[in-house]
């Protein structure tokens, strides 16, 4: 297959392995390239594990994926377009709003809509705000305005277990970002600056849990019946960490040199347990201790 | 809040009775009842964040009585598509153990062209993840050869061309 041919769409390894040790690690990169839309709709890199013969998937993982985010990028575009020359319509937007806001554009896209004409560009069409409402009338408007709902997330994880993840949505969005994309305000530094200052006189909440597994201890000893007998040790630990913080500047006050006091209001809980097994190859629920 | 309170609590509690409780009664009954809750949850949301959310709560519990309703949400083309996404995701965790069931829950939908595209590349993803036997390989590699969208044809190429010339022990068993 001519390679040269291929899309941008694929999969890559870089290893970094030692064959004579037989201990590494596989860094995987991977991206999907939609075709509806400038960036991928799935990237990610990753980082697979071999060490002491145990092959760990996703040690490390850093992925996005994301659906629809170019309209945020076109309306960022226009509302800069809008800003910088005060006449945001090209020659694409003048003709798709003309063929819209006539009568007869209107009819034609009736006519489509009645006989199920899809676009050949892809099978799930975009639409300009004025379509996507009779779009939505004549199918179920709620799955409908999901699937072109824009959506994107940013996700780390560790130990093939999603730890933390970060989504962009319109519902999410703060609400000055909002209003600069749907032109209710124009950008501006100074609004970023009025809403990160009322964000600090609010208390950001926060909540985090931690599972972990310490003193892990396994002993494999041989007995006299033949069977190995095999001694387990671990202290699970369980913490669980809720409240809120306060970050307030204040360029006049003389106790702190830096001008800034934190306030934290935490409720921690943290329990942990001893577990000691000692199971045989022949019993295997085995005795505890 | 109360919703992502609960999935929290649900995960915190799933691996909490699972360290401390190996008692298998506890391990079959209570997973199970987590599971039904995350999915009332994802039934009763009305955003994709919140849906996404427990999905993302079904894969790091890698729950194996969860594999019927994953299928139901990856075939229902009338979800959104990051939603599919992460429900072909949230099979990650069962792959040593049900490798079998994700291909054959996959495999069709990486097979049918007029399946979204990119739902087509992840779903192939996951199937080479659960490192399928000869047969399975060959189906794959046949609809490589007969792919007609470009960028399904290149991820599924380049995927199997990694993996082909990987020195990862584990994939060079394949």
């Amino acid at each position: 297959m001519d390679e040269r041919a291929l899309r941008n769409s694929g999969k890559w390894q870089i290893p970094v392995y030692s064959e004579q040790a037989a201990e590494g690690l596989f860094i995987n990169l991977a991206q999907i390239v939609s075709a509806q839309s400038a960036a991928p709709a799935f990237l990610h890199a990753q980082i697979n594990t071999f060490i002491n013969d145990q092959h760990r998937s996703s040690a490390l993982k850093v992925y996005m994926v994301q659906q629809g985010a170019e309209q945020w990028y076109q309306k960022a575009m226009v509302q800069l377009g809008k800003a910088t020359t005060g006449n945001s319509n090209t020659r694409g937007s003048r003709s798709s709003s003309s063929s819209s806001a006539s009568p007869y554009g209107k009819s034609l896209r009736n006519i489509y809509t009645a006989l199920g004409i899809k676009s050949r560009r892809s099978s799930y069409a975009s639409y300009d705000d004025n379509d996507e409402q009779e779009y939505n009338n004549n199918n179920n408007g709620n799955e409908q305005q999901q699937q072109q709902q824009p959506f994107a997330m940013l996700c780390m994880r560790t130990g093939d277990v999603d730890c933390g993840c970060l989504s962009i949505s319109e519902q999410q969005m703060p609400a000055t970002i909002s209003q600069m994309l749907s032109g209710e305000q124009k950008p501006s530094v100074a609004a970023f600056l009025e809403q990160f200052q009322q964000q600090q006189q609010q208390a950001m909440k926060f909540r985090g849990a931690l599972v972990t597994s310490i003193f892990e201890q396994e002993a494999k000893i041989p007995t006299s019946a033949g069977f190995p007998l095999r001694i387990c040790n671990s202290v699970p630990v369980l913490a669980f960490a809720d409240g809120q913080a306060k970050i307030s500047m204040e360029s006049a006050r003389l106790e702190s040199p830096l001008g800034v006091k934190a306030e934290v209001n935490a409720h921690m809980m943290a329990s942990l347990g001893h577990i000691q097994k000692m199971v045989s190859a022949r019993a295997n629920d085995g005795t505890r201790k | 809040m109360a919703f992502y309170g609960i999935l929290r609590h649900l995960l915190i509690s799933f691996f909490l009775f699972g360290i401390f409780l190996d008692s298998p009664a506890f391990l079959i009954i209570f997973p199970f009842a987590t599971f039904q809750t995350i999915m009332e949850l994802f039934n009763s949301a009305d955003s994709i964040q919140d849906k996404v959310l427990a999905l993302n709560a079904l894969g790091n519990a890698g729950i194996d009585t969860c594999v019927g309703e994953l299928e139901q949400i990856i075939k229902d083309r009338s979800e959104a598509r990051v939603v599919r996404y992460k429900a072909i995701d949230a099979l990650r965790r069962l792959r040593t153990q049900m490798p079998a069931k994700i291909q054959q829950i996959l495999l069709p939908i990486y097979q049918n062209t007029r399946e979204h595209p990119e739902i087509r590349a992840y779903a192939f993803a996951r199937i080479l993840s659960t490192l399928p036997a000869q047969q399975v390989i060959d189906q794959l590699a046949y609809t490589i050869r007969q792919e007609k969208n470009r960028q399904v044809q290149a991820f599924a190429y380049r995927a199997m061309k990694t993996l082909a010339n990987s020195r990862n022990p584990v994939e060079q068993q394949m």
